[in-house]
């Protein structure tokens, strides 16, 4: 017992006293230390040391006072009576010395003091008796003189010369012994002294000379002693106990001051180490605070916790007792250990006796063992069940619930609970088996409906895909119910639907299904048949039972039915194609006088759709924006400036790639599809005008306009609403129609061409030159501009009647005073050849292909028009010289088809080419030509080539036609040699013939 | 509660602590004794100036001179301080013989207290060393005051006025030391400054006659400065009365005719008396320290001759009473009661 530890307060209570102890003898140590530190009073100290001073000073003063009065250099006794005075008051004062010397310094000191105090006052006896004697002295030697003067005057009266010399004597030597102290002045003044007493003086005299005597003999006897006097007051030992003092008490200040340095080092050691102490506490305070505080912190967060998991746990019983569903919470072995009250309710068993049995109670015996392994396998799987179970109740009624099951594990995974969670569903299946009904059947027939049939049809194709036979879907339509209805009523119908239903289901086989699609359409699916042979027997019978009389409402009514029928396996499988099949040949069977079937035609349906998929994929295409619009620069060839650009729509196909519009423009052009897309290309292309614009570049663009849309009777007030939208660029705009088109419905379409005009929307008539317009037309129309069709531009290099039909529409167009546009310019001598025919604008591929809207910018800035046509931009050539120009072409394309018909073994154009004077240049060569250009030098030169071509082309005629294959082709090199320097002279003439503009 | 021993200890530390501090404070507190500066002289002639009375403290001259003309320090309340010492007799009394109480007859003549404070000793015979040691003295005489501090400071402290007047100026209170202190503070204030002679030494030629300086002259030449000199024209040093001849002049001596030897029985101090200062001397008879001569001029024939061995003509002795009649200093204001 006694050696049980203290408790914890008497601990404490003792760790306190002792704490409190130390302190106080901390404390107190420091008090004592601190006070042994200070013990030396620097005030005292230094007060002493003045005071040792000062009495060194006055003692110094005194002797020299002493000296000064001593040498008649002072005349009173004021300052040395008081420097004596001032020294005996400072050696009182030090005859107590501090207190904070030690001991034994301080006795030494006090004696030391003391002995000086004594010496002091021995000196003042001195200083004293020195006054006294030398005020004497002085007196006498003052006096002296005098005297021996008076008696000497007196000796002259008398004249006795031996007392006078005497006298004389006397008064020099004591002078002299006064003077110098010399003992041998003395002797002698003795001598003089002793020589007058032995002569006799007269009375008055003798007064005389003892007054004289009086005062020597003061002199003699005061001198020695006042020079004593001097002696001993300046060698005064009072002089040496000073010294002794002042050592006494350095020594002892010394030893004070190295005992106070001593303390004051402990001092410091002391405090240094109480510091440190204290440093060493503090830090273990503040640990120990933070400690405290984290297990505060850890503390209050558990106890949060638990008071957390109190109110969960609380809040759990509460949702157990008063949950809805029933909740079972057993063992791992399955024994039942809590039940909530819905448990009772539901299955009638109170808690008491349900606790401790197994949930196997419940059962209701319609499961069977797998059902219940797979139920376990699957929580011991993934932990938890769940699903319907049909369970009985304590009353013997069964009843399905829905029940979930979930394993309870501990943390070693291992199950401890399970918790079984179930509602009862009873009411649910009820009305679930009820909304089935609702949903997969008529309501009126009670035969499946569309839904149902659907899930059968689909049933019936992977049917048949196994058994390999043939399934039907009959679609039936009764012919006349709607007569029958409107004249009976509808219950009448209504009854005449239930019973046709009847016979229906009446004539099907067993894997047969009869549905109802609602009014008086029904579907038959029939399966397993054999061949359409077997199919059409049983169609043939059903329309036989169908068309039976029935009685209704005392009344016999007979109806026929129509059907459609659709056969698999084909290329559909899914049941609403095979529906609509079925719908489709039910139409054509009514259509071919009812009361029969159709069998449905696959091919005659492909076409149809096919069409119509494309429209649906370009409208997806243009919702899902694949179109995009390309440029093809159109240019001034004189001016070298580019003056346009026309949009093309692409289709950037996501499968097929890039696609021009003649891949799907077709497919839309009668459909109002093409106005959709129409429209997004206009706006496409403002939107892109826009953007130029805003990066500096201006041009103008033109956009092709289908005939549909340009009809549309909304055209005009959409394009407004387009413009105001994009108004910077509004005016730059030109639609293109095709001529074709136009000429279409004439005055529609010039109103329309009129009202964008209004508008400031300008009109190009594309194409132009395939559609015939007549003058009268191409004024109504009233476009800016017309486009040459690009067949012709293409072709007039080689094909003269282009040539002059590209002549003939730019003729036109001047008369009209509008604006050409050759499309379709290829090559630089496209170019050089429009030039000549002074048609300046040009477009086409020797320009410039169609390209992304990004690189027209750059195009626009790099374009250069051809070098070539350098010279032909400079000039002009008079329209009377145009021969010229055909003759070039007329022999080129003389000379291609030559060499094209001897490649192709062909017999020879029937032209004679012999006579070289009757083709067009010939001609002109001939007649104008001469006259007008005969004096130039490239005139005169074309002749002998031009000659020379025709004679070998009619060689090489003559050797085809008589089958001279070898010898014709032989000349094929001269000839196209020869064609060439003729087409040079032909160019090198033409420029000698134009004029500068 | 079990608290008592470290409450007990703590109390005892802090009792420790504050004693330490305590200790440590009055240490510093007692301010060492200052240092009196060293005294300045006014230079080396014979005759000097008066200095000006030191600056002391109003409330300790007040009761010194409350001190000075109280009865009350006499046994039987007769005689004052100022008594004998009556300002307006020149501070002494004009008498031979002082006279103490119950009509008692004193052994020497008053010496005068104006410009005691310049005497370098006290009383004929320089038994007393300082002021403060010379006022002690009468009262304790017994054919003078004839009384004692014990019996003083009971019938002072009876007064309404002194207990609070000491313990204004005396931090212990009235006390035999501060009596005196008090008392020779009073003194020290008494100096008959701005003689003819003082204006005359500061350069003012027309502040004395011509006899006078005739007389200053031969002062000087005789000798008479030789013990008459310094600011007191006297009074800094002892000297044997009868250098040259008998002063006594064959008079029966008394005992208080042996003078300092009186005080230290040595043989050269028989007949040696305080040499009085010459200040006021024309207002101070009868002189010497018997009082046996009235007139100036029969003390300054006997002083040239019993001291200086000379004989001084009628000439002479009218110069130099001239002389000391300049000497006559205003008595100091507050002097009186």
């Amino acid at each position: 017992m006694s050696a049980a530890p203290p408790s914890g307060r008497f601990g404490a209570r003792r760790a306190m006293t002792v704490l409190t102890a130390g302190t106080a003898v901390v404390m107190l140590m420091l008090t004592w230390l601190f006070l042994h530190a200070e013990s030396i009073d620097a005030g005292r100290h230094f007060a002493y040391t003045q005071a040792l001073l000062a009495q060194r000073e006055a003692q110094a003063q005194v002797n020299s006072e002493v000296l000064a009065l001593r040498l008649e250099l002072s005349r009173n006794y004021d300052a040395l009576t008081g420097q004596m005075r001032h020294g005996l008051e400072l050696s009182a004062l030090l005859r107590a010395p501090p207190d904070f010397l030690p001991a034994q310094a301080r006795e030494s000191t006090r004696t030391a003091a003391e002995q000086l105090f004594l010496s002091l006052q021995a000196k003042a006896d001195l200083v004293d008796m020195f006054k006294r004697r030398q005020a004497i002295l002085r007196n006498s030697l003052a006096y002296f003189p005098v005297a021996a003067q008076a008696v000497l005057d007196d000796e002259k009266r008398v004249r006795s010369s031996p007392a006078r010399d005497a006298v004389n004597h006397y008064a020099r030597h004591l002078l002299a012994f006064a003077r110098t102290a010399d003992g041998n002045y003395l002797a002698q003044a003795l001598e003089a002294k002793s020589n007058l007493d032995g002569i006799a003086l007269p009375g008055a005299d003798a007064a005389l000379v003892g007054t004289l005597f009086r005062h020597g003999a003061i002199i003699e006897e005061a001198t020695p002693k006042v020079d004593a006097l001097v002696r001993g007051i300046l060698d005064h030992p009072s002089g040496a106990r000073l010294q002794e003092l002042d050592s006494a008490y350095t020594d002892g200040y010394d030893i004070a001051s190295a005992a106070a340095t001593r303390f004051r080092l402990l001092l410091y050691g002391l405090a240094l180490a109480l510091t440190a102490y204290l440093g060493f506490i503090f830090v273990r305070l503040v640990s120990a605070r933070n400690a405290l505080a984290t297990a505060h912190r850890e503390l209050g967060e558990r106890y949060n916790a638990q008071l957390l998991a109190e109110r969960q746990l609380q809040l759990h019983a509460t949702a157990f007792r008063s949950a809805h569903d029933g909740i079972t919470l057993t063992d791992a072995a399955g024994n039942i250990l809590d039940v909530n009250p819905a448990f009772t309710r539901i299955t009638g068993y109170t808690r008491e006796e349900a606790i401790g049995c197994n949930p196997r109670l419940l059962k209701s015996g319609r499961h069977d063992a797998a059902f219940y392994s797979a139920m376990w396998a699957s929580i011991a799987r993934s932990g938890s069940w769940r699903g319907e179970v049909w369970n009985r109740n304590k009353g013997g009624d069964v009843y399905p619930e829905l029940l979930s099951i979930s394993a309870v594990l501990d943390t070693n995974d291992k199950v401890t609970n399970y918790v079984a969670v179930f509602a009862d569903i009873s009411r649910l299946k009820e009305q679930e088996s009820r909304l089935m009904h609702l949903a997969y059947f008529d309501a009126l027939t009670e035969l499946p409906n569309r839904v149902l049939l659907a899930d059968r049809i689909s049933q019936g194709v992977q049917q048949t895909m196994r058994g390999g036979k043939i399934m039907a879907l009959c679609y039936l339509d009764l012919d006349g119910f709607k007569e029958v209805n409107d004249r009976h009523g509808h219950e009448v119908g209504d009854k005449l639907l239930v019973e046709m239903a009847r016979r229906l289901r009446q004539s099907l086989r067993g894997g047969d299904t009869v549905s109802r699609l609602g009014g008086d359409e029904f579907v038959l699916l029939l399966l397993g048949m054999e061949n359409i042979q077997e199919c059409m027997a049983t169609l043939d019978r059903l329309l036989l039972m169908v068309a039976g009389p029935m009685q209704l409402a005392g009344q016999v009514l007979s109806l026929s039915a129509s059907i459609g029928v659709t056969v698999y396996p084909q290329e559909n499988s899914d049941p609403d194609s095979l529906l609509r099949q079925a719908d489709q040949a039910m139409y054509q069977a009514k259509q071919s006088g009812k009361n029969t079937f159709h069998m449905f035609d696959s091919e005659q349906d492909r076409s149809a759709r096919s069409r119509h998929d494309r429209v649906t994929r370009i409208r997806e295409a243009l919702a899902r924006e694949e179109f995009v619009l390309y440029y093809q620069p159109k240019v001034d060839l004189r001016k070298g400036t580019v003056v346009g650009a026309e949009a093309l729509i692409r289709w950037r196909h996501p499968e097929n790639g890039l696609l021009p519009p003649a891949e799907f423009l077709p497919h839309i052009e009668e459909h109002d599809l093409i106005i959709d897309v129409g429209k997004w290309v206009l706006d496409a292309a403002l939107r892109q005008m826009e953007h130029w614009q805003s990066g500096g570049l201006v041009l103008e663009v033109s956009v092709n306009v289908a005939g549909r849309q340009l009809q549309h009777p909304d055209f005009v007030q959409d394009l407004s609403d387009l413009l105001k939208r994009y108004p910077g660029v509004a005016d730059q705009l030109e639609l293109e129609v095709l001529e074709t088109t136009a000429l279409e419905d004439m005055s529609k379409v010039s109103q329309v061409i009129q009202a964008c005009k209004e508008l400031g929307v300008r009109f190009a008539l594309d194409d132009f030159g395939t559609g015939y317009s007549s003058l009268t037309y191409l004024k109504r129309l009233s476009a800016d501009t017309i486009k040459i069709d690009q067949s012709f531009v293409r072709e007039m290099l080689s094909d003269t009647n282009n040539l002059v039909i590209v002549q003939g529409v730019l003729g036109l167009a001047r008369a009209f005073q509008l604006q050409a546009i050759a499309e379709g310019v290829e090559t630089v001598d496209h170019g050089r050849l429009l030039l000549q025919l002074e048609c300046n604008l040009a477009q086409g591929y020797g320009i410039a292909r169609p390209m992304a809207a990004a690189s027209i910018p750059g195009w626009v800035e790099n374009w250069r028009p051809d070098p070539a046509w350098e010279a032909y931009r400079v000039m002009r050539w008079d329209e009377a010289d145009y021969p010229l120009l055909v003759a070039e072409v007329e022999h080129r394309g003389w000379i291609s088809s030559l060499l094209e018909a001897s490649r192709e073994g062909q017999p020879l154009p029937s032209e004679s080419w012999a006579d070289h004077a009757n083709c067009r240049f010939g001609v002109w060569h001939g007649g104008r030509g001469h006259a007008m250009y005969g004096h130039l030098p490239g005139f005169a030169a074309i002749e002998g080539p031009h000659l020379a071509l025709h004679e070998l082309a009619d060689r090489f005629n003559q050797h085809w036609r008589v089958g001279e294959v070898d010898q014709a082709l032989g000349l094929i090199t001269d000839l196209v040699m020869a064609r060439d320097r003729v087409l040079d002279g032909m160019r090198a003439l033409q420029a000698e013939i134009g004029v500068p503009r | 509660m079990k608290r008592t021993p470290g409450f007990l200890l703590g109390a005892l530390l802090l009792a420790a602590l504050i004693a330490a501090a305590a200790g440590y404070w009055q240490r510093r507190d007692e301010a060492p004794t200052r240092i009196a500066p060293a005294p300045v002289f006014g230079g080396r002639e014979s005759l000097l100036p008066l200095p000006k009375a030191v600056d002391l403290p109003a409330d300790k001259v007040a009761l010194g001179r409350k001190l000075f003309f109280d009865r009350r320090l006499s046994h039987d309340d007769s005689i004052s301080c100022g008594g004998c010492h009556d300002p307006t007799l020149a501070g002494a009394d004009g008498r031979r013989y002082a006279i103490g109480i119950n009509g008692a007859t004193g052994t020497v003549n008053t010496p005068t207290v104006f410009n005691a404070a310049l005497n370098v000793v006290q009383f004929w015979d320089g038994r007393a060393a300082t002021l403060e040691e010379q006022a002690a003295g009468p009262v304790h005489n017994p054919i003078e005051m004839a009384s004692n501090w014990t019996e003083v400071i009971g019938k002072l402290g009876a007064d309404p006025w002194y207990p609070g007047a000491f313990a204004r100026v005396y931090p212990t209170g009235m006390t035999p030391d501060a009596i005196v202190d008090a008392i020779a503070a009073f003194e020290r204030t008494l100096l008959t400054r701005d003689s003819s002679f003082d204006r005359y030494l500061r350069g003012d030629e027309s502040a004395i006659s011509t006899l006078a300086k005739t007389g200053y002259r031969r002062f000087l030449d005789y000798g008479c400065a030789s013990c008459h000199q310094g600011a007191n024209v006297g009074g800094n040093m002892l000297q044997r009365f009868g250098v040259m001849a008998d002063g006594l002049e064959g008079r029966e001596p008394t005992a208080a005719d042996l003078g300092r030897y009186n005080v230290t029985k040595r043989e050269e101090d028989r007949n040696v008396f305080k040499v009085p200062g010459l200040r006021n001397v024309a207002k101070t008879a009868p002189y010497f320290h018997d009082g046996s001569v009235s007139s100036l001029s029969d003390a300054v024939a006997i002083m040239g001759r019993v001291q200086l061995g000379r004989g001084l003509s009628a000439d002479d002795i009218g110069a130099i009473v001239a002389f000391l009649e300049t000497l006559t200093g205003e008595v100091p204001a507050g002097a009186t009661q």
